[in-house]
């Protein structure tokens, strides 16, 4: 007889932005002591690469994920730990040559574009003890600011220093727009939107109003996080027209259109009122509109735009043997106006359909098409007869 | 009487061997001398198609005539990575197709050495293989002409080989086989009169030396990539470096370093690669490697000081860094069979001659206990809460059940007039049915309409070589 396993081995999913607290859980801790955190990382992995193996290709494909995303965790919740804070991940100091800020800039850059969290951490350390350098704070903040926001890292002391890295880049160069943006993502990575919006009222001001895309798509994540939806909106729209001409406008419709689309996901599915309704048509023009020219957005967003365009069209519920009677009856007179007293608008027949439990024809002509499933990533039994 | 013979049907390599009724076991070889067939097949434009070494030269120079590595995909309808199926000359051949190649050429090797036809075999399949790549493989050996009496494990046929099936100390064996293409890990109970039982397995059917020369292959590619040389665009090209890549994979097994000249669209270049860097390359699948061993221990509720011997099998064992991980789990050093290549074709000749009841009944090979075996994966059926409509994968045989394995399990309609159910049976041991695998569906009538909650029966019956029975009756079994 196999073991039974705890359940927290079988969660496969964490959300964006996860505070350390809950990558810990993710782990199984609590209610395991913070010292198992190896094992447990090991017992988990164990479990879903076993998954790999095993399932239709969809089961198999997505076990591969979440083995993915268990080694990224394992590795940001133990990479760049000073020691006697914890154990961790180590690193040799690599041979960095460097003599200016720009070659720090650009050596900094190399090793986070290549995803080694590692060594920019450990160089970035290494120029900010190294005497006669000056504004490398701005380097570290950057580094641990843009570590966190890619799950690279995730220790709470991490985020301490980076915060007091970012405040001293902000002290000595606080027209640079770099620094603001490194303060506000580790605020967020703090799980702290309210101090990251008034950090971004704060940079406007020092900014003289010239902020950039990265600034406005932050603004998205803060009130995204705060459940303030119309704001929201409206910095995404700025983030993207901010950044058009920037070469990186493409990862800042992508991620505006995610921010978007997850939450309108999270929050407005199942539509259950005509404001629901048109807050959800709403976001979704916006969302396709940040997402426009990027594939993969496009791809995000497609479902919903589908669904928006028809979750308000009107459905027949009534009978259909009744409604060809009085047709007939009538001479086909009384057919629109029947039609409209006994049809509803398809989020409702959706919803109702759901409330009620039972599955009716409309129902199915509803909820059926896949880009419905998909929109609310549900899977709906509507095969009669299946069983 | 016919001989029986035993044959270990692998990714990359063949063997096929006879016990005579003695308990003498002799691997068969061809007209080459060679003991080992390749499992590789090659479809000339003209002429008869070429079976093992010759067929593997031609891999180089043309590729798109040439099948290899299709065991992997027995079972599916390809074993081509991009799911494209396999089609020279206009005709599409399955996995089962090319084994069956295989298998008739196996065959012949035999017929030639005997003088007599050959008929009847036992074929091995890697332990974590599931129900349907099972029935793949007997849909093979008839395909070939031959009566497959019995489906074996490799791990347990290896073990056999190596002489664990004969009295001794008594204790837990794990066995580690790490082929061409296939991994396997499986733990058995040996008594000191030799019987053995197979009490946990555990493996990974996309992991083996192949996957290993892939890696050298993207190695290779990045280095001739920087010295201006494509080896990417011409099949020839891509397929030569493959067979560099295995060369220098097994050279690494025994010498610091080795290399090959690279040759493609471009001035040729050479190409070292250090075992240090093999076992750099290696890294992640040296981890999947630990997790699995690890896991099967685990779900068998072992651990490595419960075992007393780890046995290594299979060509890939070879390589260095996975003795030193065995070491590392088990704490001892690991023992190999005595021929890594051809023990399992070996073990299956032994129990081929013991299924057969060849063997002279004096002799000690035929008083050993058959080895018993356990299910690889456990069976269930899709089952619908009544309440949220929610499907899962209701499991009625668990992985690790001994085999033969005969559960009985009852369930209730869910729809109140219903006339008929639905039967999928599925493979796997999680609810979750993405991460099970439909193996079979079928439709039971009542011939009426039945109440909601009335009482269904399915029973599921697995056979000693792993052939699944499964019967649904309405309150008892009828059907």
């Amino acid at each position: 007889m196999p073991p039974v396993r705890e359940p927290w081995v079988s969660i496969s999913s964490l959300p964006k932005g996860a505070s350390y607290e809950e990558m810990l859980s993710f782990f199984g801790i609590p209610p395991h002591d913070p010292e198992q955190l190896d094992d447990n990382i090991g017992s988990k992995r164990r479990s879903w690469h076993a998954k790999t193996n095993s399932g239709n290709p969809e089961g198999r494909r997505k076990a591969k994920d979440v083995e993915t995303l268990i080694q990224r965790l394992a590795q940001a919740l133990k990479r760049g730990v000073l020691d006697g804070e914890g154990g961790g991940a180590s690193a040799e100091i690599p041979e960095a040559v460097f003599e200016t800020l720009e070659e720090l800039w650009r050596i900094i850059s190399e090793y986070v574009f290549a995803d080694d969290y590692d060594q920019a951490l450990l160089v970035a350390r290494e120029a900010l003890n190294r005497p006669g350098m000056s504004h490398v704070a701005a380097v570290l903040a950057w580094v641990i600011s843009t570590g966190f926001s890619n799950r690279a890292f995730a220790h709470p002391s991490l985020l301490t220093e980076g915060m007091q890295a970012a405040e001293t880049a902000i002290g000595e160069q606080p027209g640079e727009a770099r620094n603001w943006e490194s303060r506000v993502g580790l605020l967020i990575a703090s799980s702290r939107p309210q101090d990251a919006v008034d950090a971004l009222t704060q940079a406007e001001k020092t900014l003289n109003g010239h902020m950039t895309g990265m600034l406005h798509l932050m603004r998205t994540r803060a009130t995204i996080g705060l459940g303030r939806p119309e704001e929201a909106m409206l910095s995404a729209v700025r983030a993207v027209h901010t950044a058009r001409n920037d070469p990186d406008v493409n990862a800042i419709r992508s991620e505006a259109t995610e921010l978007l689309v997850t939450w309108l996901a999270a929050n407005l599915l199942p539509i259950k009122s005509p404001a629901d309704l048109n807050r959800y048509v709403e976001m979704v023009d916006v969302a396709a509109w940040c997402s426009y020219g990027v594939p993969e957005a496009e791809d995000k967003v497609r479902v919903h735009r589908m669904w928006a365009a028809n979750a308000g069209q009107r459905v027949f519920t009534g009978s259909w043997k009744l409604r060809s009677f009085l047709a007939v009856c009538t001479g086909f007179i009384s057919l629109p106006i029947h039609n409209y007293v006994r049809s509803s608008p398809a989020w409702r027949v959706f919803s109702e359909g759901l409330g009620k439990e039972e599955i009716t024809e409309s129902f199915v002509i509803v909820a059926s098409p896949q880009y419905v499933q998909d929109a609310h990533n549900v899977k709906l039994s509507v095969g009669f007869g299946d069983i | 009487m016919d001989r029986i013979f035993g044959i270990d049907l692998g990714t990359t390599n063949s063997v096929i061997a006879y016990t005579d009724p003695n308990g003498t076991t002799e691997v068969i070889a061809g007209r080459d001398g060679g003991r080992i067939v390749p499992s590789v097949v090659y479809f000339p434009k003209d002429g008869d198609l070429v079976v093992g070494s010759l067929a593997r030269d031609h891999a180089i120079t043309e590729p798109e005539r040439v099948a290899r590595l299709f065991k992997r995909g027995m079972g599916s309808h390809t074993f081509l990575p991009d799911e494209k199926s396999f089609t020279v000359d206009g005709k599409t051949w399955a996995p089962e197709e090319l084994s069956a190649l295989v298998l008739r050429k196996l065959a012949q090797m035999a017929e030639d050495q005997y003088g007599e036809p050959a008929r009847r075999a036992v074929i091995t399949v890697p332990a974590y293989f599931g129900e349907v790549e099972r029935a793949a493989t007997r849909a093979a050996g008839e395909i070939a002409g031959l009566e497959v009496l019995r489906i074996v494990n490799e791990p347990t046929a290896a073990a056999v080989a190596h002489g664990l099936d004969h009295p001794g100390e008594a204790g837990r064996i794990l066995v580690f086989d790490l082929g061409g293409g296939t991994f396997d890990v499986t733990v058995m109970d040996v008594s000191a009169e030799g019987a053995m039982q197979v009490v946990a397995t555990g493996g990974d059917r996309e992991l083996g030396g192949m996957d290993f020369d892939e890696l050298v292959v993207g190695k290779m590619t990045s280095t001739a990539r920087e010295g201006g040389l494509d080896i990417e665009t011409e099949p020839w090209a891509r397929q030569q470096a493959y067979l560099q890549a295995e060369d220098i994979k097994k050279e690494l097994s025994f010498a610091e370093i080795a290399g090959r000249s690279l040759t493609g669209s471009g001035r040729p270049l050479r190409f070292d690669l250090s075992r240090g860097e093999f076992e750099s390359l290696l890294a992640n699948k040296l981890r999947e490697v630990e997790d699995t061993t690890v896991y099967t221990l685990e779900n068998a509720d072992l651990r490595p000081p419960d075992l007393r011997m780890v046995l290594m099998v299979g060509g890939s064992s070879r390589i260095p860094a996975f003795q030193r991980l065995l070491k590392k789990i088990y704490g001892n050093e690991p023992t190999f069979t005595r021929n890594l290549d051809e023990d399992v074709a070996r073990g299956a000749a032994i129990l081929a001659a013991k299924e057969g009841g060849q063997l002279d009944p004096r002799s000690r090979l035929a008083r050993m206990p058959k080895p018993g075996d356990v299910l690889s994966h456990g069976l269930g059926i899709t089952v619908v809460d009544p309440e949220t409509r929610h499907r899962s994968n209701s499991v009625i045989v668990r992985v690790n059940d001994k085999i033969p394995a005969d559960r009985t399990e009852g369930y209730e309609t869910v729809d109140e007039g219903q006339t008929m159910v639905e039967i999928r049976l599925n493979q796997g041991d999680d609810e979750d049915l993405d991460y099970v695998r439909e193996v079979a569906k079928g439709v039971g009538k009542f011939g009426r309409a039945v109440p909601l909650g009335y009482p269904i029966t399915v029973q599921i019956q697995v056979t000693p070589d792993g052939t699944v029975d499964l019967f649904a009756a309405m309150r008892r079994r009828t059907t």
